[in-house]
């Protein structure tokens, strides 16, 4: 109760600001969240003992997994060599059915939500996809704003100013309008980090971002992973390179590795 | 296996077809009444695809309906004098094109122009992970790539229809004025045509044009949506999406007729 009392106070203050549907967007968002998972530091993500089967989409399965992922934390999973596409991505997500298991998303199993209640929660998850994950027939900034335009009420001229906005971030003119086919693939990636971040989702997930952008990638890609936590954004981070793996400025709450199919907590800071 | 065990197999496989597709159709209408379905990204396909398939074909329809306007005035005109009947053009048109050719011929060509494109698009999608990128994001796959596109082929067959209906109408006339000047005036033509239609035919019309219109879009996504791994298999599923297409449009067709005419 008095930590509302505290949002709610601190909304009204933020409301006379000079940027007030901005603000007053991002803080609902929070609320919102803080609302459904009680409280800060309440859980995000769960997995309890999840295996998955073998499948053509992926380099290894999962065996016997279990995290914990609260607000503002983040796992930092570290690959290995050759074995990059795995289904935790998907399985965080909910599109993905384990054997073994359950994966709850902001306290309720995937498994146990109608379809239109999983579509919903699905758009509170941004994602840096390991394939890409473009749609063709859309040019890049309708890709980067579909999910938020489909799932939000904030008007387009809202969600644009808040794409242009991570667009500079990431080393960007502004948002890229040419189709997807003619992007530079070094454009295509730092436009997947503004699709992910877009929205201040409730969790995030980086499938090996930096490749092919490193080192120039890290420092604006740490600041806004920063922000997304004090916003109250989960992450789940992959990775397989060393650069990444040792920086001392992404402060993993969890840091883990792949061992084939077993994932081993390596550090915890929780 | 026996013969006629294999025929018993053949016509439940066919029958569990119809029921899906029908299925799937029906789902398709029933979300559609859902304002809360068409959100701002749903709309835009929506669009897109009316674009593309609606007023993309129009001048493919505008052509084939002026030749076909002029072909059955240039057999009219032979037979009708022949009978001393030439002030029946009108009713010709009508039992001839609104009743018959028109819808028929409306859903052939965007079964052959847009069906089977939509069915390579989304087999495409399917093999690049396109597909499982929209589920990710939350925008469930038949909300945003299967309903706009079979409500979106349904309303560019039915106004294409209208059109056909118009310009083969206008050219066969014209076209018989060149060959016998001694033809009716266009507001006997006109007035001929209206006097001949019966509610049923526009019943009948309706029915063959938006019915199997339905059922186009739903099989040509159907078809793209289950291409699973390979792009090799896309052309496999657009082949299918053609004659599964084509059976139900002359099926219904059928159907149609001999429940409003017989």
């Amino acid at each position: 109760m008095a930590s509302f009392v505290y949002d709610l106070s601190e909304l009204i203050c933020i409301c006379n600001l000079r940027d007030r549907n901005k603000t007053v967007a991002i803080l609902k968002t929070n609320l919102e969240l803080q609302g459904e998972t009680g409280g800060h530091n309440s859980t995000v993500l769960s997995f309890a003992g999840v295996s998955t089967e073998p499948a053509p989409y992926f380099d290894t399965p999962l065996w016997d997994v279990s995290f914990t992922l609260s607000q503002g934390e983040l796992l930092l999973v570290r690959l290995e060599r050759g074995r990059f596409r795995l289904p935790l991505a998907d399985l965080a997500a909910g599109i993905l059915e384990p054997v073994d298991g359950a994966v709850e998303f902001l306290g309720e199993d995937w498994q146990a939500m109608a379809a239109d209640d999983a579509a919903a929660q699905r758009g509170k998850v941004g994602r840096v996809f390991e394939n890409q994950g473009w749609i063709n027939f859309l040019d890049v900034s309708q890709n980067i704003t579909l999910a938020q335009r489909h799932h939000s009420t904030r008007t387009d001229a809202d969600i644009e100013e808040e794409a242009i906005g991570l667009a500079r971030l990431f080393g960007l003119p502004g948002l890229p309008y040419t189709s997807v086919s003619r992007a530079r693939r070094e454009d295509l990636n730092r436009a997947a980090f503004i699709r992910a971040f877009l929205g201040h989702p409730t969790l995030i997930i980086l499938e090996r971002p930096t490749r092919n952008l490193l080192p120039g990638i890290l420092p604006p890609l740490i600041n806004a992973v920063r922000r997304a936590r004090d916003q109250g954004s989960a992450i789940i981070w992959t990775t397989n390179e060393d650069l990444v793996w040792s920086d001392p400025g992404i402060h993993a709450a969890l840091k883990c590795t792949m061992f084939g199919s077993r994932m081993r907590v390596v550090e915890e800071d929780k | 296996m026996n013969t006629l065990a294999q025929v018993g197999n053949f016509a439940l496989d066919g029958w569990h077809e119809i029921r899906y597709l029908s299925g799937m159709t029906c789902q398709a209408l029933i979300l559609s009444v859902k304002p809360r379905y068409w959100t701002r990204a749903v709309r835009t396909e929506f669009y897109r695809q009316i674009l593309s398939i609606g007023v993309g074909s129009t001048g493919f329809v505008f052509y084939v309906a002026s030749a076909v306007g002029i072909s059955v005035v240039a057999q009219a005109l032979v037979w009708l004098q022949v009978i001393g009947q030439s002030k029946s053009l009108g009713a010709l048109f009508v039992t001839v094109l609104i009743r018959e050719a028109v819808p028929i011929l409306t859903n052939f060509l965007v079964i052959g122009r847009s069906g089977t494109a939509l069915t390579t698009e989304l087999g495409n999608m399917r093999v690049a992970g396109e597909v499982r990128a929209l589920d990710t994001q939350g925008l469930d796959p038949f909300i945003y790539l299967v309903m706009p596109r079979v409500l979106s082929l349904t309303t560019s067959v039915f106004c294409l229809s209208i059109l056909f209906v118009v310009v083969s109408f206008t050219s066969g006339y014209l076209f018989s004025l060149l060959l016998s000047p001694a033809i009716a005036d266009p507001g006997t033509f006109v007035h001929s045509i209206l006097f001949s239609l019966n509610p049923v035919d526009v019943i009948n019309f309706l029915a063959k044009s938006i019915i199997p219109a339905l059922f186009t879009g739903t099989i040509c996504c159907a078809e793209g949506l289950r291409v699973e791994a390979s792009f090799a298999e896309v052309s496999d599923a657009t082949k299918r999406a053609l004659s599964r297409s084509v059976r139900a449009l002359f099926g219904i067709s059928a159907l149609v007729t001999l429940l409003t005419y017989v």
